[in-house]
């Protein structure tokens, strides 16, 4: 029994095609869709991504970007061209043949593309192994001729395990969008879609797209390259008590400054110290007690933009979710795919949490987080991720007791209540809004306790639960105004 | 489509140990393993050990019988297509007259290849008739043939790319290795 290459679900529809992206007049809003979860009912992927990507300008006549496009798959032949051929044509046989080992040799390059192939042949085969459509060998051949031109144009990084994953998926969107069956549509319609989601060149539009991808900041997550700072740092005083103190105080120090640490661990750190602090302090602790090193699990979930932790669909979701907010935002990198990875680990927060009490070590929270459970509908935590994006999280800094001291005399904290430099300690600042982040995260707590009352009021129903929920929010505000200790930007809400 | 070049050694008739001792030592030092990628041996080994030795200089060997290969069970004529290119192997002892055109490029057509690799009559070539090319890597060993006076130790490198195809023919004249670089092209 021959199993479908690809699922029905994924196939390209060339009506909506015809009705959203060929015709002027009606436009579908698709980063909506994509933070909703819905893009895939518009069932024309690998042209929303593009549009995401930036190689497509939205909404754009489309003969601009056919023309984009025919320019880009040039480029790409050239490319090929450039690094494949082996240059002897001047060159006297005699001593630069394919079996001499002089030094310069054209032919040493060949040898060495081979191994490079080799390597990258090994992981292809290796990819999506349990889908028919990567079994292909056109499938396979495209990949590897994709990342071999990728990585001989990008030496300083060159092919590393991980980008063959990356690939597979913007493989899988982009072969499963050749149109089949443009009976239905106009004549028109149908030539532009044959021209945009072309079999003949699509080894072409998916190295592109790899290519940007790789741009915004996921090629860095695979340099290995540890920049050096030339200076001598000054050690950690370790000889006085305070000093001991301060250096235990986190177990795991925060790294996500630091210059002689490799980017994908500054990238860990900056998601667990600085996010995940900000977001879920409690949980944060907690992690951090166990010893839990952030890069253990968030390696692979940022290298691979989380493709190994869910299943297809779900991972196109996701990602639809990623390219939407990067476009929305403008910015130069997906850190929208930082939030997703603090919604994960906030949704199995109970679970890391019950290990304080039942088992006292760090792997079976490791083991919880790198075989990540199945989610219902993923969008619950693109949900979660663009509520945290909206918070405008603000990077955490520690502040020692002599900045507290100064900090304290300066006129931007004249208001607050004057704190006892000599008793105070370290404490929690937001660095560019100063107290009145702490003041923001207050407010929204007491904000959302009123709401509860007002539903009740409303229902006029005496609802204990909610009652009881709301007296603890109103309980819990008030010992964080009496006891002034740095409140946690807890959900009101939440169970303890 | 993908347009990797591949790397193929044309390579035959050393008739160790019945007619030489042993190929050439500046043959030895550029036959290592990895250079290439696939080996078509036109037959005429001579021995078991070298049959072996030349298994283990690349991923893909090839060999087609000859009139002297006793007790190895190889075809006597094959065809290995590599990349763009249709590639027959055949010994050559089969083919009366021994070393003519026509004779081959009858094997040819029959093959339907692009390149026929024969061997048999010790005497390195590459000729082109009717569109399709003939390659005779010659004796790696110069041994002796009771067709040719002079044999020279001789064979073949062929680097395939698409549809163009480079020849280097490796030959020891006067104990120095010369190298003779030569194009072929797929015809359609």
């Amino acid at each position: 029994m021959a199993e479908e290459l690809v699922p029905n679900d994924f196939l390209v529809s060339p009506e909506l095609f015809e009705e959203y992206f060929f015709r002027q007049d009606s436009h579908a809003n698709i980063q909506q869709l994509a933070n909703e979860g819905k893009l895939g009912t518009l069932k024309n992927r690998f042209i929303s991504w593009r549009i995401f990507l930036g190689i497509l300008p939205y909404p754009g006549p489309l003969d601009v970007w056919i023309n984009h496009l025919t320019e880009l798959r040039e480029k790409y032949q050239k490319m090929i061209d450039e690094q494949r051929k082996v240059k002897i044509d001047h060159l006297d046989p005699l001593i630069f043949n394919p079996l001499s080992q002089v030094s310069d040799n054209p032919w040493n390059n060949f040898h060495e593309d081979n191994e490079l192939k080799q390597k990258i042949r090994l992981d292809v085969e290796r990819t999506f192994q349990e889908r028919p459509l990567f079994l292909l060998n056109e499938v396979q051949e495209m990949m590897v001729s994709i990342l071999f031109t990728w990585a001989k144009g990008n030496p300083e990084i060159s092919y590393k395990q991980g980008m063959n994953e990356l690939l597979g998926i913007l493989m899988f969107v982009g072969y499963a969008e050749i149109p089949e069956n443009l009976s239905r549509i106009s004549k028109k319609a149908s030539e532009v879609l044959n021209v945009l989601n072309s079999r003949e060149y699509l080894e072409a539009d998916i190295y592109w797209c790899f290519a940007r991808l790789m741009d915004l900041g996921i090629s860095e997550l695979f340099n290995p390259v540890v920049t050096h700072q030339s200076m001598q740092r000054k050690k950690p005083d370790l000889f006085t008590w305070n000093a001991e103190k301060m250096h235990n105080d986190l177990v795991n120090q925060d790294k996500s400054q630091e210059q002689n640490v490799s980017s994908i661990l500054r990238r860990c750190h900056k998601v667990h110290h600085q996010l995940l602090q900000s977001i879920d302090r409690e949980l944060f602790n907690h992690l951090e007690a166990k010893k839990t090193e952030p890069q253990m699990y968030l390696q692979r979930w940022l290298r691979c933009m989380l493709s190994r932790e869910f299943n297809l669909a779900d991972t196109l979701e996701l990602w639809d979710a990623i390219f939407a907010n990067y476009y929305a935002e403008s910015e130069k990198e997906l850190s929208f795919l930082d939030f997703l990875c603090i919604a994960m680990i906030v949704f199995v927060r109970e679970f890391c949490k019950r290990y304080l009490v039942l088992q006292s070590d760090q792997s079976g929270i490791l083991r919880r987080l790198l075989k990540y459970p199945p989610v219902e509908d993923v969008n619950i935590l693109v949900g979660m991720a663009l509520k945290y994006k909206t918070k405008n999280i603000t990077p955490v800094k520690i502040v020692t007791k002599q900045e507290v001291s100064n900090l304290s005399s300066s006129p931007l904290f004249g208001q607050k209540k004057n704190l006892g430099a000599d008793k105070t300690p370290p404490r929690m600042f937001g660095t560019s809004q100063g107290s009145s982040g702490w003041n923001n995260n207050l407010a929204g707590s007491i904000d959302e306790a009123i709401s509860v009352i007002r539903d009740i009021a409303n229902e006029k129903v005496y609802n204990e639960n909610k009652v009881n929920r709301a007296m603890e929010v109103i309980n819990r505000i008030k010992s964080f105004i009496e006891k002034d200790v740095s409140p946690k930007t807890v959900d009101p809400l939440s169970r303890k | 489509m993908s347009q990797f070049g591949e790397l193929v050694l044309l390579i035959g008739d050393l008739h160790i140990p019945q007619r030489s001792v042993d190929l050439p030592d500046k043959f030895k030092e550029l036959l290592v393993p990895g250079k290439v990628q696939h080996i078509l041996c036109t037959g005429n080994v001579g021995n078991r050990e070298h049959n072996d030795w030349l298994k283990s200089l690349a991923a893909n060997v090839h060999f087609a019988r000859g009139d002297f290969d006793e007790g190895i069970s190889v075809p006597e004529q094959k065809l290995v297509t590599i990349g763009d290119w249709k590639i027959g192997l055949i010994h050559g002892h089969q083919v009366i007259p021994w070393g003519d055109k026509e004779a081959l490029s009858n094997i040819q057509r029959m093959m339907d290849c692009d390149l026929l690799v024969s061997g048999h009559t010790h005497n390195s070539s590459v000729e082109s008739y009717d569109g399709k090319h003939f390659v005779n890597p010659g004796s790696a060993t110069g041994a002796y043939s009771p067709l040719t006076s002079d044999v020279k130790p001789s064979f073949f490198i062929v680097a395939l790319q698409g549809r163009d195809a480079t020849t280097f023919l490796y030959e020891l004249v006067d104990g120095n290795v010369s190298v003779v670089k030569g194009t072929l092209s797929k015809s359609s």
